[in-house]
């Protein structure tokens, strides 16, 4: 690989009580691509995305996210570093209008404090048209431009999907993890997500997700990881993953028995 | 929507002025009374309205936090001499800094203990008020307690002065929630009050925004207790019961949590409800505890959400032409 | 408001008699320490079980237990039942009382945020208060007993009360551990307490249980305001305090936790009792309250829970 990871992983150990979650993992994720993490049922996918992301503290390991170590840094900071993330079930604010959503998305680079909300400050102002502004770009880049003053509630589901993707990349991400983001979108609208799972990439954020669906998975990654019992039991390009035998036994082999 | 903005700015300036101008209608002072307690009670509720309504944190201890504001106050009117002004500032400010530190304690673990923590807080306080008597004078409270004074020919004493200051207090706590609700940090308590972990994943400091509301919120309980013991003059640990607390909550449900006039218009109408009612006092929650549970349930937006409903209902043929291919069922959010 | 749970320290305080040797003290307030314990740890066994298993935290738990203590009351004085039926009776109906109140109150709200719940156990408590002194009035009852002969055990004075407390107390927190590791319905509480989702997985009915662990809660707080209300006082407003000291304890023992909240009971019990006698009675409260400041300070999950 020619450029250094933007996020390195090494012996990450989560440990609930006594079963290992995370084992031992080590992997790297490469700037500006798409990178998945698949497994079985219980691989210990969405735990190794809660410790990346800050929401668990990792039992032991370390976390390097653009050459800084981040291990242990709680999810709100690890955020404000560039770390957005999607959740596997819709995540949305749901008594929020979907243009306000957006805007709590672009809160993290508004420096204005109470005491300017309160009193209405120029600063206060500012801030509050560039955070319009930044969700007005979000909106359009996912195409919500025309819901924006709708409730978020209001919206389908697979438009709710969109919309959470728009929350994270609002605040203007180096990475962003997602989290099984075409859970709930119907067959006929994957394509379109695939897309945007591309564009986002494009657009000079890198990509991590965790994913069920193998043909998205093989078609829309340039590398893969691939976790077992917790374990990490192959990583590299897809070709190279799905041709990997221990993959195929524990992964391909249980899913197609199943 | 520029005709409802420009109606609704127009439904504003009236009842402001209309607020002005009341004391020189109502000459009773009884009503007059009723309705200042009501303006203080209000500003108290307002305070509860941004740590409830828009964070979503109950907090069980606001009468104390009312209490501290008030007792300060009279103490340094009365036994330190100071004047009024300088002794309502430092009431605010004290009781902002005992929300702060509350706040550190018990919002750093989310879910329910900063309901049962603040109620705790709550009873000890009144217990420390009650007992510390050499300081509060106990359960007899502290008496002749100073009006404002004078500005200029304007004295405090007088009726419609009590009034108009109380007022207009008022109206800075309603502008100060208004304000705050369409700030970025008010959206940002909104967000954190339905959706916690997706506003820490976007970056939020989700203790650190409780806390600063909650700083807000027991500021605004504070200056209430400040003005309650300059308007009443005396002031018992009563004021502090855990009782008065919930009073409050149930004024802030019944109008309306998180909305700009739903705290003002619930106590105005259960305040003076409750005065008029006196002689059922003792029983008047046979009828507002089943209320509550059933608006909790039913209508957990209170009034102003219904009337607001109907309006948005009226208007709904002329927006949104396209159907909502598949709308979603809506959690019922406070 | 008014706070009178000293009340059940300084009646049997004066049993003990002044100039006595400190010795005798202390074990005098080692007494009043496991009476008070045993109603905390009832009151609080039904309020962690309730939370344990819903995630409630009841405010009209407290209300509840007062309401027990006015059945048991009005048992007694009306019908003139003898003192146990009179403690079955008030049980049945607060199990009864509670599983409606878990039906029409609680059970819309499950899905609702939890402050919704909150609000309304606070309905819920208003409208038990006023209930309470529409029927019994305002003023202070004491519940008849016939074991009011006071016994010299081992040199220290205690009444017959004192120790049917202690005793009953014990013998219904066994039952309730029986219940929940021994038999069928109590281990589906107890999976439903460790994991709901889990629970509804293997097909335990949610509702059944959210009925049941009501009802069983309220029937707790109902033999507690029972036990204790021919040493303390009944009135509408006691409920509150008990809340607070109960919601201390399971904080204390971690909330949820049911060994948690026994060991939690019986520890606020004795500081209380102890720093009644050699601190203040008018401050007793306070140190409920000051000890869950000073949990939530250093660790807000409980003394009994391990870190995960």
């Amino acid at each position: 690989m020619i450029d250094a990871a933007l996020l390195e992983v090494r012996n990450l150990t989560k440990r609930y009580g006594g079963l290992l979650a995370v084992d031992d993992v080590s992997f790297d994720i490469a700037p500006n691509k798409i990178t998945a993490i698949i497994g079985p049922n219980g691989a210990g996918k969405s735990t190794c995305f809660n410790l990346i992301s800050g929401h668990t503290r990792p039992t032991s390991g370390t976390l390097a996210f653009a050459g800084d170590d981040i291990t242990g840094t709680p999810d709100y900071r690890a955020a404000r570093l560039g770390i957005a993330r999607t959740f596997q079930a819709t995540a949305l604010f749901r008594n929020l209008s979907v243009i306000d959503n957006v805007i709590v998305g672009t809160r993290q680079h508004a420096r204005s404090t109470v005491v300017d909300a309160i009193f209405r400050t120029p600063q206060h102002r500012r801030d509050l048209r560039a955070c319009r502004e930044g969700a007005r770009e979000a909106l359009a880049f996912v195409g919500l431009e025309h819901h924006a003053a709708r409730m978020a509630t209001e919206l389908s589901q697979e438009a709710q999907r969109r919309l959470s993707l728009a929350i994270a990349y609002a605040g203007r991400p180096k990475l962003m993890l997602l989290d099984e983001p075409v859970a709930g979108v119907s067959h006929e609208e994957m394509g379109e997500h695939a897309l945007l799972i591309r564009k986002i990439a494009a657009s000079g954020c890198t990509v991590a997700l965790v994913e069920h669906k193998m043909h998205l998975v093989m078609g829309l990654a340039d590398a893969i990881v691939v976790l077992h019992h917790g374990k990490k039991i192959a990583d590299g390009t897809p070709a190279h993953v799905s041709a990997d035998p221990l993959v195929i036994e524990a992964y391909l082999g249980v899913k197609t028995v199943a | 929507m520029t005709a409802r903005f420009g109606a609704s700015r127009v439904v504003v300036a009236v009842a402001i002025v209309v607020g002005f101008v009341l004391p020189f209608f109502i000459h009773n002072p009884y009503y007059q009374q009723v309705i200042v307690d009501g303006y203080i009670t209000a500003i108290a509720v307002y305070g509860l309205n941004v740590i409830l309504g828009y964070a979503g944190q109950l907090s069980l201890g606001h009468a104390a936090f009312y209490g501290i504001g008030a007792y300060i106050v009279a103490l340094l009117t009365t036994r330190a001499s100071m004047p009024f002004w300088p002794a309502l500032a430092i009431g605010c400010v004290v009781t902002g800094a005992f929300g702060y530190a509350v706040g550190a304690l018990s919002l750093r673990t989310r879910g329910n203990y900063f309901a049962i923590f603040t109620a705790a807080i709550g009873v000890m306080i009144n217990i420390v008020l009650t007992n510390w008597q050499w300081l509060t004078g106990g359960n007899i409270g502290i008496v002749n307690i100073p009006s404002a004074g004078h500005i200029g020919s304007i004295s405090f004493d007088d009726a419609i002065p009590k009034y108009e200051l109380v007022y207009v207090f008022l109206l800075v706590a309603i502008a100060i929630c208004t304000a705050i609700r369409h700030s970025l940090f008010g959206r940002t308590l909104l967000a954190l009050a339905g959706n916690e972990d997706l506003a820490r994943a976007v970056g939020i400091d989700v203790t650190g925004a409780k806390r600063l509301a909650f700083v807000v919120a027991t500021v605004l309980a504070g200056l209430a207790g400040g003005l309650y013991a300059t308007y009443v003059g005396f002031l018992g640990p009563e004021t502090t019961q855990t009782d008065v607390t919930f009073n409050m909550l149930l004024y802030a449900i019944v109008g309306g949590l998180g909305s700009t006039a739903g705290p003002i218009v619930g106590t105005l109408l259960l305040s003076t409800l409750s005065q008029f009612l006196q002689s059922f006092e003792k029983y008047r929650m046979l009828v507002f505890g089943p209320a509550l549970i059933l608006l909790v349930i039913y209508l957990p937006g209170g009034i102003t959400s219904a009337v607001d409903r109907f309006r948005s209902r009226a208007r709904s043929h002329d927006r949104f032409e396209a159907p909502i291919s598949s709308a979603t069922e809506s959690k019922v959010s406070s | 408001m008014i706070f009178a749970t000293g009340l059940i320290c300084d009646s049997a305080r004066g049993a003990c008699g002044k100039g006595r040797p400190r010795v005798h003290f202390f074990f005098q307030e080692l007494l009043n320490g496991l009476v008070l314990g045993s109603i905390y740890a009832l009151v609080a066994l039904g309020l962690a079980l309730v939370y344990g298993t819903m995630g409630i935290p009841n405010f009209a738990h407290g209300h509840l237990y007062m309401f027990g203590a006015y059945a048991a009351f009005a048992a007694i004085t009306v019908l003139h039942a003898p003192y146990w039926p009179a403690m079955i009776l008030a049980v049945v109906c607060l199990a009864v009382l509670g599983a409606v109140v878990e039906r029409v109150v609680f059970r819309p709200l499950r899905k609702a945020p939890e402050v919704n719940a909150i609000i309304a156990a606070i309905g819920l408590l208003f409208f038990l208060e006023a209930v309470a002194r529409l029927i019994w009035g305002s003023d202070f009852r004491v519940l008849p007993t016939p074991y009011d002969k006071v016994v010299n055990l081992f040199g220290f004075i205690a009444t017959q009360q004192q120790l049917i407390v202690i005793a009953a107390a014990f013998v219904l927190m066994g039952a309730l551990f029986y219940f929940l590791k021994r038999t069928l319905l109590g281990s589906t509480i107890e999976a439903v307490a460790q994991s709901p989702a889990g629970a509804s997985l293997v097909g335990i009915d949610a509702d059944r249980v959210a009925t049941l662990v009501f009802a069983i809660s309220s029937g707790l707080a109902a033999a507690a305001a029972t036990l204790i209300a021919s040493i303390s006082l009944i009135f509408p407003e006691m409920g509150f305090v008990v809340l607070l000291k109960a919601f201390a304890v399971i904080v204390l023992g971690g909330m949820g936790s049911i060994p948690g909240a026994i060991a939690g009971a019986f520890i606020l019990a004795f500081a209380e009792s102890f720093s009644a006698a050699y601190i203040s009675t008018s401050y007793q409260d306070v140190v409920a309250f000051g000890l869950l400041v000073i949990i939530l300070a250093i660790k807000p999950t409980g003394l009994f829970t391990r870190a995960t």
